[in-house]
């Protein structure tokens, strides 16, 4: 019999270590390290690490951030935004581009502090203090609408916010424009006013007694002001207008108040002043009874107070002190008197009523818009601010103040519930979190630490909690889904794609199917053994969702899921990855990653170890290899993060 | 003193590069059950980068053993330069197996296999038990 040939040129297959060497397919290899099996007909050496450039089109190297360290698994994000720079070398403007937060702790010889480090594509740097001591947090984070929000999963540090903000407060009103262009932190974004005050008698018209500086407003001792809060008195006159701090006299009545010294002999007695708020902290309203020519039916009215942060969220309600009773067939007059300027993420406000000692839902009074002024309903056009002027003395500031005055001649039906979704008992729109997402227009948490309604804080390890749609900062505590109550597991990690829902705890998957209105959602399917132990076991795609555990690696595409492990043949499944190898591979600090110019999953073995051990598949050719090319000299590895076309991890080493 | 940390961002950069580790290749087993056959060389067309020395070698199991320890290719080295190369690997004398496994190892470079052929030539003899 002559010579023949046996040739092998299709490897394709890749790695096949679960089969007997002897049944392997043509196209397979019983065994392979360091090598790649995605050109067609070859097999070649694996790629390396290597330091990612800021963009595509610059060959600029992301710098070394220096005294910096970050937990293995944790704490890389990165995203897009519109507007660079994030540090304050220049005003941001339309200049799109991709941004990297590192979140972990400054360390020197001396000791270490939380921080978050954001590198953008143009290279400049911005480094956050987050929170104080020396625990290194467990980061997780989300950003959505131009802003970043980062949490510890170890509850210790306080949730920061960090976005860009463009607003002008008070826009054309001379001496009282904020103008906002920039990238700014804030612990939190959603509390409500912290004073206010909407009552009658907040203005006065003068011919009321009282002398020197007693403010000649009995109605005041009814407010609870206690006199340090930094309330203004604005003497309104044309000529010598005044602004004086309120502060606390004794004894409390008849005029429980008092400013300082007017300085020059003038009198707040029988002149016409304006009570506003300390500087940005809540909105004072004059509300008082008009003409005969309304619809008003007679009561008593309490009243409530809201911010509006950027993007539209409102706070909780702050009720304030303050009534105003009203007759039949009245109109109401209502006055907005504010200090400016107010936070910089400040938007708005709101003040609602309702009939004092009721629990009727809180009806819109007016709607508040630091740009535009003021407005009785949503729908109407707004009422522009007109500055007030008063020559401050001491802690008061110059004409810093401004008011707008609207006439509802009827109440409107408009309340904090219709305009908000939510109810308006909600104790608190803000939460802590172990893992979040964003999908479908919304912000998405689980591991869930809150407070309850007494004030308690509470843990939920099974809970689910969802945002509005486009309101990244507003949990409310009535949207939840319970996955599995009590079940001896919890939350690990979450994610979206399409209009599924994917919720992994350490030993079990849930699918929740959530398109549509919160009515039609519903658990889809429920898996044994799939989930992950850390977050970072878990990563997003553009085609669909990749998670690894002992049992396997897992793609979800929205529809179908699959073990990578197994291949098909015939329509028969077959293991190319021996499953006891697999498990005895993969550690409880095993990590994923997708390179989605070469649609490579990359599976490191273990973050916390130098070694770089991982499993690599190719999403086109199905074929498996493995590794050691994630090695580094020491340290640790964060989580897998997509920068531009490629995919990234960052590297913490003792230096 | 508590220890200061630097920290670097890594991209993975799929474009090959020469390993300073290893690399090994394992085909799959050879395989005409029963009937025995000769192998007499194995043909390896690659291109390589990188230093050439007795670590790029070629080594074979037979008949299912799991050890690459044959010593009818003692010290098959790969050889460098431009191009594609085609190494022929001569087993000194020709095996005589059921089944043959060949194992490519190398080292410090950065390599393309293109195709492997194993020239072998079945003989009228069954495998004994």
């Amino acid at each position: 019999m002559p010579k023949q040939f046996k040739r092998y040129n299709d490897f394709s297959g890749g790695m096949n270590t679960a089969a007997d060497p002897r049944d392997i397919g043509d196209n397979e290899v019983c065994d392979a390290y360091n090598v790649m099996f995605d050109k067609p007909g070859m097999i070649r050496t694996q790629g390396q690490l290597a330091t990612p450039e800021c963009s595509p089109d610059s060959s600029t190297l992301i710098p070394l951030v220096s005294g910096f360290k970050m937990k293995a698994g944790y704490g890389l994000l990165t995203f897009g935004t519109d507007y660079l720079p994030v540090d304050t070398s220049a005003t941001p403007y339309y200049n799109p581009g991709k941004c990297m937060a590192m979140m972990g702790v400054y360390t020197t010889s001396y000791g270490w502090t939380p921080q978050i480090r954001v590198v953008d594509s143009l290279v400049n740097e911005r480094y956050i203090n987050w929170g104080s001591g020396a625990t290194p947090p467990t980061p997780v984070a989300y950003y959505a609408s131009g802003a970043m929000r980062v949490h510890d999963a170890g509850f210790v540090q306080p949730s920061t916010w960090f976005g860009y903000i463009r607003q002008t407060q008070f826009d054309g009103i001379t001496g009282r424009e904020n103008d906002v262009n920039k990238w700014a932190s804030t612990t939190t974004i959603m509390d409500p006013p912290t004073y206010g005050i909407v009552s009658a008698g907040v203005a006065d018209d003068g011919g009321v007694g009282g002398s020197g500086t007693s403010l000649p407003c009995a109605k005041f001792e009814d407010y609870g002001i206690a006199g340090t809060e930094g309330y203004v008195a604005v003497w309104y006159d044309s000529s010598t207008p005044k602004a004086r701090i309120v502060t606390a006299q004794s004894p409390a009545s008849p005029y429980p108040l008092t400013t300082v010294d007017l300085a020059d002999g003038d009198s707040w007695a029988s002149n016409v002043f304006f009570l506003c708020p300390p500087t940005g902290t809540g909105f004072n309203v004059d509300v008082e009874p008009g003409g005969s020519d309304g619809s008003w039916v007679e009561s008593t009215l309490e009243f409530a107070e809201t911010f509006i942060y950027v993007g539209g969220q409102e706070s909780v309600l702050k009720t304030v002190p303050g009534t105003c009773s009203i007759s039949d067939n009245n109109s109401v007059v209502v006055s907005v008197y504010v200090t400016t300027p107010y936070p910089d993420t400040v938007i708005g406000g709101r003040v609602y009523y309702r009939e004092t000692g009721s629990s009727i839902p809180w009806k819109l009074l007016v709607d508040i818009d630091l740009v535009q002024g003021c407005r009785l309903t949503t729908e109407d056009q707004y009422e522009s601010w007109i500055a007030l002027d008063g020559t401050g003395s001491g802690a008061a500031v110059s004409d810093v103040y401004a008011r707008c005055t609207l006439t509802a001649a009827e109440p409107f039906s408009e309340t904090y519930e219709s305009l908000n979704g939510f109810s308006q008992d909600s104790h608190t729109l803000s939460i802590d979190a172990k893992c979040f997402c964003v999908g479908s227009n919304r912000s998405w948490a689980a591991g869930i630490k809150t407070t309850n309604i007494s004030g308690d804080t509470v843990y939920y390890g099974d809970r689910v909690m969802y945002t509005p749609v486009g309101k990244h900062d507003t949990w409310p505590p009535k949207n939840f889904l319970e996955m599995g109550i009590n079940d001896g597991d919890e939350v690990v990690a979450i994610t979206t794609f399409a209009d599924k829902l994917l919720v992994f705890k350490r030993n079990k998957l849930y699918i929740v199917n959530v398109s549509g209105s919160e009515a039609e959602w519903f658990l889809e399917t429920q898996h044994e053994h799939l989930g992950v132990l850390i977050p970072g076991a878990m990563y997003k795609t553009d085609y669909g969702v990749v998670w690894v555990n002992r049992s396997g690696c897992y793609f979800y595409d929205g529809s179908n899921m699959v073990n990578l492990l197994e291949k098909q043949s015939n329509g028969a499944a077959y293991k190319v990855i021996d499953p006891l190898v697999w498990s005895a591979y993969i550690t409880d600090n095993a990590i994923v990653g997708f390179d989605p110019s070469h649609r490579l999953i990359i599976v490191l073995r273990d973050c916390t170890s130098k070694y770089g051990l991982n499993y690599m598949y190719d999403t086109t050719t199905g074929a498996w290899t493995k590794g050691n090319r994630f090695a580094v000299d020491s340290g640790e590895i964060s989580n897998f993060q997509p920068w531009w076309d490629d995919v990234v991890v960052a590297h913490s080493y003792v230096t | 003193m508590a220890d200061v940390y630097s920290t670097e961002l890594l991209k993975w950069n799929n474009t090959s590069t020469s390993c300073s580790g290893y690399v090994t290749l394992r085909t799959e087993t050879f395989d005409m059950p029963i009937n025995l056959k000769h192998v007499y060389k194995l043909y390896l067309l690659h291109t390589m980068s990188g230093s050439q020395d007795a670590k790029n070698t070629v080594s074979i199991a037979e008949n299912g053993n799991a050890s690459f320890g044959s010593t009818k290719v003692p010290s098959a080295t790969l050889s460098g330069g431009s191009g594609v190369q085609v190494d022929v690997i001569q087993f000194s004398p020709e095996v005589l197996v059921e089944s043959l496994q060949p194992k490519i190892s190398f080292a410090d470079n950065n390599v393309t296999f293109r195709e492997i052929l194993l020239e072998y030539r079945p003989i009228y003899k069954r495998t004994t038990g």
